[in-house]
C-alpha cells in the first residue's frame, strides 16, 4: 500500500518501517503538533523545541523497529519527546540564569496568541527547569509521581514539592 | 600478549546499532583505556579478572579492543580524523564495560553520559559534555569537562574537578578536593577533609561536613555564594571578605573592609586549628555549625 | 488565582503547537544523509596556536619589562597564559600591563572568531556563555577598582578572573585543533 493511500496510523508504520520515507513524512505530520508542543513546554524555548522535536523525529525513524505497538504510537514519540527534551545540552544555558535574567516569556520566544492559555504557557515558560520539568510531566502529560521521580532521578517527595511550588509559583504569576 | 579485534558495523536502512559481545584477560590491579566518541559508556568494577566489553556499535562507528602488556584499551572511533574533531550520531556507541575492582580507569569521551560503579582505584574522566555518575569506592577521580553534571557517592582519598558549566555534587568526600568552575555549582559534603581549593565565577559553593585537625580551605567565588554548616566543636580559623556581599559566621557581625565597601571577618572557633580563607566579590557567605 | 482556575488554565492547554516552520525537509535530509553534529574537516592547523604563541610572547615580554618592544618572541608553546606565575602577571601588572593584557586577550578572542565556525554550536554557545560570565565578573572588579584602586584583594581578583578567562579561551583553543 503506498504512502498517498494510507492514513490508518499502523500502516503507516508498517510502511515506515519499511522504509516507506513518504509514510514516516505522514505520521511526521499527524504528530508534530503535539511532539512541538511538549517539547515547548519542557525547554520554555521555540527555538530549542524545534531543534529538538527535529531530533525526535529523527531518532523515531532510526528506532521504529523498536516500536512495539502496545502503546499507540503517538504516545512511543511523547516518550522519545521527554527523553529528548530532558537530555537536551543546551538546558544548561538555563543554569545562567543565576547570573542573566531568567527567560522571561518574550525572550523564551513562545509565540503570542491570545487568551488566558498563552499567559500559561509563558508563565511555565518562566519557570526554574527542574520546576517547569515536573510541572509539565505531572500536572499537562498526567505522569504519576513515581514516573516523574524515575525519569527525573529524583524522590517521589522531591516531586510532589517542586509541583507543589511550580503551582504556587504559577498562581502568583498569573493572578 | 596482544590481542586485537576489529569490529566494522555495515551499514543498511533504517540504521540498526551492531551488538558488542568481546572479552579479553587482564588481572586485578591494571589499567583499561575507554575511548568513545559519543553515546553512553558504563562500567562496573567485578571482584574477577577479566574485561568484558558489551553494547551497541553505530553504523559508522569501529570498535578496537586490545591489549598491550598492563593496559586494555577500548576505543570507538566514528567517522573523521583525529579525536575531537568530526563525528556523526552513528558514530555513537553504547559500551557496558566490566573490569577487575581495582583497575586503574581513564576514560576519554566528546559527547557521552558516563556511570562508573564499583571501581576501587583511580578514574579519571575527559569529556566535552555528558553527564557523569561515579559510586562509592574510588580512591581518586580526575574529571575534566566543558559541559557535565557530576555525581560523586564517595572518595576516599582525592578529587579534583574541573569543568566550564555544570553542578557537581560529591557525597562522602575525604581528602583533598580541587574544583574549578566558571558557572557550576559545587555541593559537598563529607568527612575528614584535608585540603579544599574550589573556585567558581558564578557558580555557589556549599560544604556539608567535617573538616580535619590542620584543614586548609580556600573558597573563591565571584557572584555565587559560599555556604558551610560544620560540626559542633569544630576548631578552625576563618579569614572571610567580600567586597559586597554579605557575610554571616555563626552571628558573628563582619567589619567593614580597609578599602572600600564591603566586609571582612577574622574569627576562629574551637582551638582554630584548621584554617579556612572565603573570598567573594558580590556572592553572600553563610557559615553555620549543624 | 485558586488551584481550581490553574486547573482550568491546564486543561485550556492546546494539545498540539505547530513549530513556527516546517521541520521535515530538514528531517528528511538527515534521514538521509545523517548531518554530522560537528564538521569532518579539520580547522587550517597552526592559525589559532600561532596566535595563542603570540599572545604569550607579548605577556612575557610585558613580565621582562620589555612591553614596548614590538617583536614577538619566542614563546615556550607548552606554556599557556593560563600557567603564567602570578609573580610574573603581578610584575606585569607595576609595568603598565593592562593595555598589552588587553592585546593578547584580543589575540586569542580573534582567534576564536576565526575558529567559532567549525565548533559544535551547543559548545561555541557554553564556551560564549562562560566567557560573558568571565567579562561581567571583570566589570565588575574594573568598576570597584575605579573606586578603591589601592586595594591588592581586587587586584588578585582581576588577575584570577583573567586567567580563568585565557583558561577557558585555551580550553576552547584546544577542543578545536584535535
Amino acid at each position: 500500500m503506498s504512502a498517498a493511500v494510507a492514513t490508518n496510523p499502523a500502516d503507516l508504520v508498517a510502511a515506515a518501517r519499511r522504509g516507506d520515507r513518504r509514510a514516516f513524512e505522514a505520521l511526521y505530520r499527524q504528530h508534530v503538533g503535539a511532539v512541538n508542543a511538549l517539547c515547548l513546554r519542557l525547554s520554555g524555548d521555540v527555538t530549542i523545541a524545534e531543534d529538538v522535536t527535529q531530533e525526535v523525529f529523527v531518532r523515531a525513524w532510526r528506532k521504529l523497529d523498536s516500536f512495539r505497538g502496545d502503546a499507540p504510537f503517538g504516545a512511543w514519540l511523547r516518550r522519545l519527546a521527554v527523553n529528548a527534551a530532558l537530555n537536551d545540552r543546551r538546558s544548561h544555558s538555563r543554569r545562567l540564569a543565576r547570573v542573566v535574567p531568567i527567560a522571561a516569556p518574550e525572550r523564551a520566544g513562545v509565540r503570542r496568541t491570545p487568551g488566558a492559555a498563552m499567559d500559561l504557557e509563558r508563565a511555565v515558560a518562566a519557570l526554574p527547569p527542574k520546576a517547569r520539568h515536573v510541572f509539565v510531566l505531572a500536572a499537562i502529560e498526567g505522569w504519576t509521581h513515581a514516573e516523574v521521580a524515575r525519569e527525573l532521578g529524583v524522590t517521589e517527595g522531591t516531586s510532589k514539592a517542586q509541583l507543589y511550588q511550580a503551582r504556587k509559583s504559577l498562581r502568583e504569576a498569573l493572578r | 600478549m596482544n590481542r586485537i579485534l576489529t569490529l566494522l558495523a555495515l551499514s543498511c536502512a533504517p540504521a540498526l546499532a551492531s551488538p558488542i559481545n568481546e572479552q579479553i584477560d587482564l588481572p586485578d590491579g591494571n589499567e583499561v583505556l575507554i575511548e568513545n566518541t559519543c553515546g553512553e559508556i558504563t562500567v562496573a568494577g567485578l571482584e574477577r579478572d577479566g574485561v568484558v566489553v558489551r553494547g551497541e556499535l553505530g553504523d559508522d562507528a569501529e570498535l578496537n579492543v586490545s591489549r598491550s602488556g598492563k593496559r586494555v584499551s577500548v576505543r570507538v572511533k566514528g567517522d573523521g580524523e583525529g579525536f575531537f574533531s568530526g563525528w556523526s550520531e552513528d558514530a555513537c556507541a553504547t559500551l557496558r564495560v566490566e573490569v577487575p575492582v581495582h583497575t586503574e580507569l581513564s576514560i576519554e569521551a566528546v559527547s557521552a553520559e558516563i556511570e562508573i560503579g564499583g571501581v576501587h582505584s583511580e578514574i579519571s574522566v575527559e569529556v566535552v559534555s555528558g553527564d557523569i555518575w561515579i559510586g562509592e569506592g574510588p580512591s581518586s577521580v580526575d574529571i575534566e569537562s566543558v559541559s557535565s553534571d557530576v555525581t560523586l557517592k564517595g572518595v576516599t582519598r582525592e578529587l579534583e574537578v574541573e569543568l566550564v558549566s555544570g553542578d557537581v555534587t560529591v557525597e562522602n568526600a575525604h581528602g583533598r578536593v580541587d574544583f574549578t568552575s566558571v558557572s557550576g555549582d559545587l555541593n559537598l559534603s563529607g568527612a575528614g577533609l584535608s585540603r579544599v581549593q574550589a573556585e567558581s565565577v558564578s557558580g555557589d559553593i556549599r560544604i556539608v561536613g567535617g573538616l580535619e585537625s590542620g584543614a586548609r580551605l580556600d573558597l573563591t567565588c565571584h557572584s555565587g555564594d559560599v555556604d558551610m554548616v560544620l560540626p559542633k566543636g569544630t576548631s578552625g580559623a576563618f579569614e572571610v571578605q567580600s567586597f559586597s556581599g554579605g557575610i554571616d559566621l555563626m552571628g558573628v557581625k563582619p567589619k567593614s573592609r580597609e578599602y572600600g565597601p564591603g566586609a571582612s571577618l577574622n574569627h576562629a572557633i574551637g582551638e582554630g586549628s584548621a584554617e579556612i580563607s572565603i573570598t567573594t566579590f558580590s556572592g553572600n557567605v553563610e557559615i553555620k555549625e549543624q | 488565582m485558586n488551584d481550581k482556575q490553574l486547573d482550568d488554565l491546564i486543561n485550556g492547554l492546546a494539545d498540539e503547537v505547530a513549530p513556527e516552520r516546517d521541520l521535515w525537509p530538514d528531517i528528511e535530509a538527515r534521514l538521509a544523509q545523517p548531518a554530522a553534529s560537528m564538521p569532518a574537516h579539520r580547522p587550517a592547523p597552526g592559525r589559532w596556536w600561532g596566535q595563542l604563541a603570540l599572545a604569550a610572547a607579548v605577556l612575557v615580554s610585558v613580565a621582562a619589562g620589555a612591553w614596548w618592544s614590538q617583536t614577538p618572541v619566542e614563546a615556550p608553546a607548552a606554556v599557556a597564559l593560563a600557567d603564567l606565575s602570578d609573580d610574573a602577571i603581578a610584575d606585569a601588572a607595576d609595568t603598565g600591563w593592562r593595555g598589552e593584557l588587553q592585546t593578547a586577550d584580543d589575540t586569542l578572542a580573534a582567534a576564536l572568531d576565526e575558529r567559532r565556525g567549525t565548533m559544535e554550536p551547543e559548545l561555541l554557545l557554553i564556551i560564549e556563555q562562560n566567557l560573558t560570565i568571565i567579562d561581567d565578573a571583570m566589570a565588575d572588579i574594573d568598576a570597584a577598582m575605579d573606586a578603591a584602586p589601592d586595594d591588592p584583594t581586587l587586584r588578585a581578583a582581576l588577575i584570577d578572573a583573567w586567567r580563568q578567562r585565557i583558561g577557558l579561551m585555551e580550553r576552547a583553543r584546544a577542543l578545536t585543533d584535535s
